[in-house]
């Protein structure tokens, strides 16, 4: 076993002085065996979501606690879960999904205040926040945060009142998790700050008060963990050998009709860093 | 001679990279385009491959198919994420 393995990643007399990972052939093979996954886990998904699927930990308790944390350490007022603005939040991202859009606005024109008001709730400030393919509470906070205009809503003084939808679905083809937060003040109170984004100063009437919605159940595996961990890990073993060739070969003075291994390990390096920023969390 | 050449050679090659890689990110959360971006760079990386060896007299049909070969790779794997991971 030490010996096949010294094989595939050290180059030697037995490999003809190339990792024999790095053959033409062996490349060649890995490149099927990942087009053939590409192939594989769509149908995984779509046969047996309780195995391989897009979930995520991201609970409504969780945001509302560190959402009210954020305020907390603001100096302002926390905020209460208002089943209205949850409705309100579910309706939204069911419309994103089924107009396959993602915006504050939808295509047809229907503004984020429509759902408030439909929901029943009766505002005087309302704002919304949306967070897309987020994994966990913490980091989609944190984006919020980092963001001038989410931030402000997230701290206005103007809003009392908050609710959330969490909600698995298909967007534009792609597995992904919608997160509407709606923010609501039925009270006229005086905002000392400056006015958040989104924020609209209209009083509607009030309607029948409804229930959030709740996270889908999680499959087994989340398949863009699984593709992301596979991915680095092909990625991580060719960058090693690649490294130890250049270095081993270097050492020894050896010349080879090869292509340059540094181009190849900065090559590899962006796959590195796309494998890394690729399918993270957005916010708008 | 041949270090100032290499320095330039690289240079090049961060430029293309760093720019495939800027696009990339804003391209975000368009996995479509984000895709197409990662084999336009592949390709480019190809390209610069050959030339390279080219400009370094010692361009042979192995050191293409390997430049190939590992642009397939990249690209490969930007598919494998993008289609089999988020279901683009």
């Amino acid at each position: 076993m030490p010996e096949f393995l010294s094989h595939l990643i050290f180059p030697r007399e037995s490999n003809n002085y190339r990792a024999k990972i790095l053959h033409h052939t062996s490349i060649f093979l890995t490149i099927i065996a990942l087009l053939i996954l590409t192939a594989v886990f769509p149908l995984i998904k779509k046969d047996f979501p309780s195995i391989l699927g897009v979930s995520t930990s991201i609970k409504v308790e969780e945001l509302l606690v560190l959402t009210n944390a954020e305020r907390e350490k603001a100096g302002i007022k926390e905020l209460k879960l208002d089943p209205a603005l949850s409705q309100a939040a579910l309706k939204k991202a069911e419309n994103m999904f089924q107009m396959n859009y993602w915006a504050h606005n939808a295509p047809d024109g229907t503004t984020p205040w429509v759902f408030i008001r439909n929901a029943g709730y009766n505002y005087v400030y309302a704002g919304e926040n949306l967070g897309r393919g987020f994994s966990t509470s913490q980091d989609l906070v944190n984006a919020w945060m980092a963001s001038e205009s989410h931030r402000a809503n997230l701290l206005s003084p103007n809003f009392g009142d908050v609710g959330f939808a969490v909600l698995t679905g298909k967007l534009a083809g792609e597995d992904t998790v919608l997160i509407v937060q709606e923010f609501g003040g039925q009270n006229l109170i005086a905002a000392e700050k400056s006015e958040p984004v989104e924020t609209k100063t209209l009083a509607r009437d009030i309607q029948s008060i409804k229930t959030f919605s709740l996270p889908s159940p999680s499959p087994l595996i989340q398949s863009a963990n699984m593709s992301r961990t596979i991915s680095l890990a092909i990625v991580f073993l060719f960058l090693t050998v690649l490294a130890l060739d250049f270095v081993k070969m270097r050492n020894r003075r050896i010349i080879r009709v090869r292509g340059h291994n540094l181009d190849h390990i900065m090559f590899l390096l962006l796959i590195t860093y796309l494998l890394l920023i690729v399918g993270k969390g957005v916010i708008v | 001679m041949k270090t100032k050449n290499d320095i330039f050679y690289y240079l090049s090659l961060l430029i293309i990279l760093s720019l495939g890689g800027i696009a990339i990110y804003i391209a975000s959360p368009n996995r479509y385009l984000q895709f197409l971006l990662i084999v336009i760079t592949s390709f480019f990386y190809i390209l610069w491959g050959i030339l390279h060896h080219f400009l370094n007299h010692d361009l042979d049909e192995r050191v293409m198919l390997e430049y190939f070969l590992i642009a397939a790779l990249g690209a490969v794997v930007g598919l494998f994420i993008l289609k089999g991971g988020l279901g683009f």
